[in-house]
């Protein structure tokens, strides 16, 4: 019933796991993320965001937006490159794999 | 006011655990291979030679004797537990992470295999039982040739010149 009906909403909890994002996001800590953040506007270099592997779409990732690359991509980047897996190894994201910007810790 | 805030969210994680987003790295290193299966596989086969060899439980009188029989019973048990949920772990690997589509037409019977493995293992959890042993590692075996074969190498059987006995399946020099 819960997740249904939080897919729904505008806001969606997720919990982080792995290094890459430390010390700004820590392994299991959890987060809240904006799905209308861009509804309106565009990402921005160095806005957090939550975005799906474009490899593997059912997959999740953490991710600071880096630059804009072409009319509707971004690349994403790790803050720690060599715990990361981001743009460099799967090219830029597109609008629709971005799925909000995180909004606050928790 | 944010601590309400925080409680309120954590007590709906634990209604409905929140999604986890993944911020770490998964380097497609590319190093596989599928000798640590078979290297459980026959350790499952020498803890069903081991457990056979210890014969019956001593009588009830000898109660320094019937604590070993006991202690080494248990101890083959788990390690025959642990091997063959390494053998699972391992083969998986191998299966969901390096075979590709491509490699299904060199071996169309790699996901019937797979699966028997999966099976085999699962019985030889359950069972002390020497034929299920010897058929997870010829499956596991197998599993090794289309393993090899699909990088294009030729393969081997040599003895295992362990204390199981049997043959090992090796890449070819």
């Amino acid at each position: 019933m819960l997740p249904k009906l939080g897919a729904l909403l505008p806001f969606a909890r997720y919990q982080v796991e792995g290094e890459s994002m430390s010390p700004a996001l820590s392994p299991r800590e959890r987060v809240v993320v904006n799905k209308a953040a861009y509804w309106f506007s565009k990402p921005r270099p160095g806005d957090l965001v939550v975005v799906r592997d474009p490899r593997r779409p059912d997959r999740l990732l953490i991710k600071r937006i880096d630059s804009e690359a072409g009319p509707d991509g971004w690349l994403v980047l790790g803050d720690n490159p060599q715990s990361s897996t981001d743009s460099r190894h799967f090219g830029p994201v597109g609008r629709e794999l971005i799925v909000g910007k995180v909004w606050f810790r928790y | 006011m944010k601590s309400l805030l925080r409680s309120s969210l954590r007590l709906i994680d634990r209604l409905s655990p929140p999604e986890t987003v993944s911020a770490h790295c998964d380097i497609p290193c590319g190093i596989y291979d599928p000798h640590v299966a078979q290297i459980g596989a026959q350790t499952v086969v020498r803890m069903n030679q081991l457990i056979s060899d210890l014969g019956d439980a001593p009588g009830p009188g000898d109660q320094a004797k019937s604590a070993a029989w006991h202690n080494s019973l248990s101890r083959y048990i788990a390690v025959k537990e642990e091997h063959a949920e390494l053998v699972k772990q391992e083969v998986r690997i191998i299966w969901g992470d390096y075979f590709k589509p491509e490699h299904l037409e060199k071996a169309p019977d790699l996901h019937t295999n797979v699966w028997n493995i999966m099976k085999l293992a699962g019985k030889n959890r359950q069972e002390v039982n020497m034929q299920a042993a010897e058929d997870l590692l010829a499956a596991v075996q197998t599993f090794a040739e289309a393993f090899w074969t699909s990088k294009g190498a030729s393969v081997q059987r040599q003895p295992s010149r362990q204390a199981v006995g049997g043959e090992s399946v090796y890449p070819a020099p």
